[in-house]
């Protein structure tokens, strides 16, 4: 059982930092490093999030086929040290679009103007 | 010093360990760029991030490269401290307290052996320092065990014994060097045969050693500077070998400078050739210290012997000075560390092991407890597959880790530690050695290579002690089939053991807490000691006269009148007076005889000018106290102390009556008491008071000349002086002014009052913050330990409780029952531990302050205060119990 629903849970879809992640890297265009990435989270959620999680989390979605990366020279602010770029390949693009499907399909169903419908306190 | 430019250089370090190869450059170069970022608004925020990302290198599993997961592999240990670092992170507090806790253990050890390695242990820093060995003779019969060795003694056994290299002989020398513009300084050294450095093996660093010739009488004087003095008092002069300085006024060339560090026997300045004048010396007369290096392959026990044989042919030969002399050999070590240091060093890091071992044992239990916690997730692990010897493994690595940071927080504390002991031991009289030394020449109070040995190896055996039993016991419950079966009365195995270890910390916290308070009583005594002794804006100082201008009773008497006059015309001098001996001193004792009464009784005798008494701002209790009437010639009076008046006298009859010091029918005058003053500056700050009595000083060249001159002949002149508020450099101030009355006198350092108390209360100033130190930790350990234990209890029996409660019983009972059986282990603790304590004190009465080792005030109050904190610790443990949800309970 325990084995079973790990697959199910990272198999498919998209844990909340992979969408973190996925959305930073898709909002910096063709030049997402993880300096980039931590800034956009940082910026859009207020979380100092650690970088090695970026790489892990980056690491799995390489994995699935979610993103691409190459590697590109470095400048002055990074001492030298080569970056490397990561991509959206089109799966993503089709996950995230989903997910957000989903959200906005559960987000019409609220009112909150109207009060909570249903369990929302 | 050039600013650092990006993130510290050893935090770059450390993340490049713990990043794999294939991502290093990249998080590295990208951690960079953010740190510029932050660094912008402040650099130390910057770094504390960076220092965050840093461990979360070291805690996150990073994918290696392009997706091969696992690329940082951890095998083995490595892995299990990874996974146990993340356990410590996820659970701080926990943590935090374990670590503290084994700092404080193994600092406390640290810090005690430090101090037993440096003072007892290593030893004289000489090549085999081991075979020097100290005479002294000593007559059994007579029960005298330690008695100075004649020079006659002495030269018959060099020619006559075989058992050693070679006998050497020094005794204690002082000098008077003069200074460039200002008066002379004293120092102390020895003068020392020519044979002593050779036995010792050590050679001058510049210049020779002292030849046969400089031993003759008569030869020009010569002397060996050590290292200290030429640096200090030569300045460094690199042409001193053969310069010629003035010492006792007696033109002296310098032949040799002694390495760095060397200051045989005591602490020595200088070395002066011995001259033994044996046709001026009566055999069985004058004193030396002697000793000699065992020849190779000579057993102690056979030199014994054959001094034996030595002094039985002396006794023969000179029954009136030798009968029943023997020589009295020990190693030269022991002589001067003495058995009674020793043995204080001992217990003191006896006392810290059982700080540490209280210490293992609060450890032991938290991770009784975290193992508890742990249980079910532990036999998850077994039942998927993992060794019992694979989870023992990772718990003893948790121990481990504990200990390891503990070690490094016990490092610095020791260094603290000993850098205090340090520090309060420069004071003189807290260590009390043999020869009335305070500190050895090769005392270096320091952490060494054998320290951190030692501490190294206390660290593995503590992690074993405190990790060993709980990683058995949890391994052992988790592999026993915690997921499924749990039954209320499991875990008594384990309980009766932390309830053990409750009652033992407890007992030893008691202990510890009885001596603190016997402690902080004589503490009060002390303060309360303190207080009596007016002491601010006076100094004193002895002025050493010398006996060539001053060779008689009257020169002297003029001499200390100048003084007084030359300070009293000062502006900046409130009071100054002369006296025979430095204020808190122990002055030479006498007998004396009250007219009309038989058998003697004695008493301690000072003199002192008028102004003594009013230098130190002190009424006289009865009476009156000098003044100018008491000229010599005029009817001999004496002032006496309170406990000389308690002691001997009827009240109401003190003033007025007669005594005679000394022999009864002496030469002394019969001398009328005429006042009675405070016990205070006549002796030592001590508890037990001692009879006193001051003479006039301008009446001190009456009566008896070998009292006056053994006693009070004023070849030593005590001067004090009160300056007014806002005065500084006193000491230059004095300087200057005996230096205008006479420019050939010598001057010893200045001391305020308030130094001279000090020094005298610093034995049970330094020992007694000692002891409350350790009491303290001894109560923080028991309070956690037995918070540790009911804790544990709790958590353990929380099925039990929950039935329990399912069963009716009120919150207010469990409560109860949890408080109760705390109670049981804390009455048992403090019992044995009063009783221990008790033992315990009887050692400590030589630092204790005018308090009895079995105080009652004490024995009521330890007990109560341990109750209180005993219950105090329960108490959270048992809100704990009673809060618990019978449902939850029963249900886990």
């Amino acid at each position: 059982l325990f084995i079973r629903r790990r697959a199910v849970g990272k198999g498919t879809h998209l844990g909340e930092f992979e969408e973190l992640v996925l959305l930073a890297v898709a909002g910096l265009g063709g030049d997402a490093h993880g300096a980039g990435i931590h800034e956009q989270i940082l910026n859009a959620t207020g979380r100092d999030v650690s970088m090695p999680s970026v790489y892990v989390t980056l690491g799995r979605l390489e994995k699935k086929g979610y993103v691409s990366a190459r590697v590109d020279i470095g400048g002055p602010a990074r001492g030298g040290r080569p970056r490397k770029v990561f991509s959206l390949k089109p799966p993503a693009v089709r996950e995230l679009k989903a997910a957000r499907g989903a959200r906005d399909l559960l987000w019409s169903r609220l009112d909150f103007e109207a009060g909570p419908a249903g369990g929302v306190t | 010093v050039s600013r650092r430019r990006g993130p510290p250089t050893l935090a770059v370090r450390f993340l490049r360990r713990f990043l794999p190869p294939g991502l290093r450059d990249f998080v590295e170069g990208d951690l960079l760029e953010r740190y510029e970022a932050y660094a912008r608004t402040s650099r130390l925020r910057a770094d504390l991030w960076f220092w965050r990302q840093v461990a979360a290198a070291a805690l996150t599993r990073l994918p290696g490269p392009m997706g091969v997961d696992g690329a940082v592999t951890f095998s083995g240990f490595g892995r299990d401290l990874v996974r146990v670092l993340r356990g410590l992170v996820r659970n701080p507090g926990h943590s935090l307290v374990a670590i503290l806790t084994l700092g404080l253990g193994i600092g406390v050890v640290g810090t005690a052996f430090t101090i037993l390695n440096a003072t007892v242990l290593r030893g004289l820093p000489f090549e085999e320092a081991d075979r020097l060995v100290h005479f002294e003779r000593a007559r059994p019969d007579e029960g005298v065990f330690s008695l100075a060795v004649t020079p006659h003694d002495y030269l018959a056994w060099r020619e006559a014994q075989s058992s050693f290299e070679g006998l050497g002989a020094y005794v204690e020398a002082s000098a008077v060097l003069p200074s460039d513009g200002g008066p002379p300084e004293r120092y102390l050294g020895v003068r020392i045969s020519a044979n002593a450095f050779s036995l010792l093996r050590v050679a001058p660093a510049r210049g020779r050693g002292f030849s046969e010739d400089d031993e003759r009488l008569g030869a020009p004087e010569v002397v060996v500077l050590s290292h200290l003095l030429w640096q200090s008092r030569f300045g460094g002069d690199p042409d001193i070998v053969g310069r010629e300085v003035r010492m006792n006024d007696t033109p002296t060339t310098v032949v040799g400078v002694m390495p760095e560090g060397f200051g045989f026997p005591i602490a020595e300045r200088f070395w002066l050739p011995l001259r033994l004048d044996l046709e001026g010396t009566l055999r069985g007369q004058g004193r030396l210290d002697v000793f000699g290096r065992l020849s190779d392959g000579v057993a102690f026990e056979a030199a014994v012997a054959e001094f034996e044989r030595i002094c039985r042919g002396l006794e023969e030969a000179y029954p009136a000075t030798n009968g029943g002399v023997e020589a009295s050999m020990r190693s030269f070590h022991d002589e001067y560390v003495g058995e009674e240091f020793t043995r204080t060093a001992v217990r003191m890091l006896i006392g810290a092991l059982l700080v540490l071992f209280v210490c293992c044992a609060n450890v032991a239990n938290l991770l009784l407890i975290r193992g508890s916690r742990k249980r079910r997730s532990l036999a998850l692990r077994v039942s998927l597959g993992a060794t019992r010897a694979r989870i023992v493994r990772e718990l003893l690595t948790e121990a481990m880790t504990l200990t390891v940071l503990g070690a490094v927080l016990g490092i610095g504390l020791a260094w603290y530690g000993v850098a205090w002991f340090d520090r309060a031991g420069a004071q003189a009289g807290v260590f009390d050695l043999p020869h009335g030394s305070d500190s050895l020449f090769w005392w270096d109070l320091r952490l060494d290579a054998r320290t951190m040995a030692v501490v190294l190896a206390v660290t593995c055996v503590t992690a074993v002690v405190a990790g060993v039993v709980p990683a058995l016991r949890s391994s052992a419950a988790a592999s026993g089939g915690a997921l499924t079966v749990r039954s209320p009365g499991s875990s008594t195995g384990s309980g009766r053991l932390s309830d053990g270890l409750a009652v033992v910390q407890m007992a030893l916290a008691t202990s510890l807490v009885l001596l603190a308070g016997l402690v902080t009583r004589s503490g009060l005594n002390v303060a309360a000691a303190d207080d009596a002794i007016v002491s601010d804006g006076a100094y004193v100082t002895t002025v050493d006269v010398p006996s060539g201008s001053y060779g008689d009773d009257a020169s002297r008497l003029q001499l200390a009148e100048r003084l007084i006059e030359h300070f009293a015309g000062r502006p900046e001098v409130a009071e100054v007076a002369i006296a025979s001996r430095l204020p808190l001193a122990l002055p030479p004792a006498a007998s004396l005889h009250f007219e009309g009464r038989d058998g003697a009784d004695d008493t301690g005798v000072v003199s002192a000018s008028p102004e003594y008494l009013s230098a130190f701002g002190v009424d006289v209790v009865d009476g009156r106290w000098f003044d100018d009437r008491d000229r010599s010639g005029a009817e001999p009076v004496a002032v006496v102390n309170q406990s000389f008046a308690s002691r001997y006298l009827a009240s109401g009859t003190v003033l007025g009556t007669r005594f005679r010091l000394g022999d009864p029918d002496g030469l002394e005058p019969w001398v009328t008491v005429v006042g009675v003053v405070p016990d205070l500056w006549d002796q030592p700050l001590q508890p037990q008071r001692e009879a006193g009595v001051y003479l006039p000083l301008s009446q001190s060249g009456m009566g008896d000349p070998a009292v006056r001159l053994g006693r009070l002949g004023l070849r030593y002149q005590t001067l004090v002086v009160r300056v007014r508020p806002g005065t500084d450099n006193t000491s230059d101030l004095v300087r200057a002014g005996v230096y205008e009355v006479d420019r050939a006198l010598p001057v010893r350092a200045l001391e305020s009052m308030n130094e001279v108390v000090q020094r005298q209360m610093g034995r049970y100033r330094v020992w007694g913050r000692f002891y409350t130190a350790f009491a303290l930790v001894g109560l923080l350990l028991a309070a956690m330990g037995v918070y540790g234990v009911l804790s544990f209890g709790v958590s353990h029996r929380t099925t039990e409780i929950g039935v329990r409660r399912a069963l009716g019983a009120t919150g207010a009972s469990v409560q109860g029952h949890v408080l109760a059986r705390a109670g049981r282990q804390i009455a048992i603790g403090v019992a044995i531990g009063l009783l221990a304590g008790m033992g315990m004190a009887d050692g400590l009465a030589r630092v204790l302050y005018g308090v009895d080792p079995g105080d009652p005030l004490v024995l009521a109050l330890v007990p109560v205060v341990m109750v209180v904190v005993g219950l105090a610790a329960s108490w959270l443990p048992a809100r704990r119990a009673s809060s618990v949800d019978p449902m939850v309970a029963i249900q886990e």
